[in-house]
């Protein structure tokens, strides 16, 4: 089911205002604290491209298991090169998405999302949706402010 | 009782939007000066029109301050000439500084409007004015920077 079949009109500007308060506020936070506690670790061995890899992960990813694999894999491969600081930043990272899921609850709860008759495979659908959402301006972020710190 | 608090939650609302309109435009007044210095250090930093262009479309065009602050620190992390640019004399920084400073200014002017029309603010409208300060900001910042490009 597509976010737009299960949103009232009223839910997609509720949800559309929380994202961007969110985006803003604590997911802004969230993003730049992470990036900042890995600054060593920018522009090598968390390469530009590595990071644009994940944002184009994240932008075309349509269930956040798909980046959950992106971020494994590459905390694998880390660990293979014997890198194990960039295998723990991959692994904070996928955390970090992870833990988005949490917000996702709440921001349910304020657009009324409990309240919607769903069944059981509708309602976890439309959660992943937010949580891409989440994902998507969360990694946009830690590009930005990654791309930042690499030439301070 | 003051006759303020009397009026109904929706009268409430319209006079705390007229009262933030009026107050935002009082702020952007007292905004142009320290705008012009910042369009004539983007002038001198070589930048391109077109680069003032995105900033300005970006802010008219999203409902996040945050997009604002990730499109600088993008140019800003920029490798080659166009990072430099933007880095030039510390001019991309002090943009962002003073874009992000500018919630001191939103948040003052949404609780004047709160004491007079409690229930005409919400806990985003502080962030949503905020983006519309940044609006005015960089309004005068690149009607400054082109117009120090069309006299030289």
């Amino acid at each position: 089911m597509s976010e737009q079949e299960w949103l009232t009109e009223k839910m997609r500007r509720a949800l559309h205002h929380h994202l961007a308060a969110w985006s803003d506020g604590p997911g802004y936070r969230q993003a730049c604290e992470l990036s900042e506690s890995y600054r060593h670790l920018l522009p090598k061995p968390v390469t530009a491209s590595q990071l644009h890899g994940l944002r184009n992960v994240v932008g075309a990813a349509s269930d956040p298991q798909e980046v959950k694999r992106f971020t494994t894999n590459q905390s694998q491969k880390a660990e293979r090169r014997g890198d194990l600081e960039l295998r723990d930043y991959w692994q904070a990272v996928g955390k970090a998405l992870d833990e988005l899921r949490s917000e996702v609850k709440t921001l349910w709860t304020a657009i009324g999302g409990d309240k919607v008759s769903l069944s059981k495979k509708p309602r976890q659908d439309a959660q992943n949706e937010i949580q891409m959402q989440l994902m998507r301006a969360f990694v946009q972020h830690l590009v930005a402010h990654s791309q930042y710190l690499s030439v301070k | 009782m003051s006759e303020e608090k009397q009026l109904t939650k929706e009268q409430q609302k319209a006079m705390a939007r007229l009262a933030i309109r009026r107050a935002v435009a009082q702020v952007s007044d007292s905004l142009f000066e320290g705008a012009q210095g910042l369009g004539e250090k983007l002038r001198q930093a070589n930048l391109d029109t077109g680069q003032i262009r995105n900033l300005e479309n970006i802010a008219y065009s999203t409902d996040r301050l945050s997009d604002i602050y990730d499109f600088l620190k993008k140019q800003m992390g920029r490798p080659g000439k166009l990072g430099q640019q933007w880095r030039h004399q510390g001019v991309g920084q002090e943009l962002l500084d003073t874009l992000t400073g500018l919630r001191k200014r939103a948040s003052a002017t949404v609780k004047g409007v709160g004491q007079k029309y409690p229930q005409g603010v919400h806990r985003d409208t502080e962030r949503q004015v905020h983006l519309m300060l940044c609006r005015e900001y960089l309004k005068h910042v690149a009607a400054h920077y082109l117009y120090t490009g069309a006299v030289e």
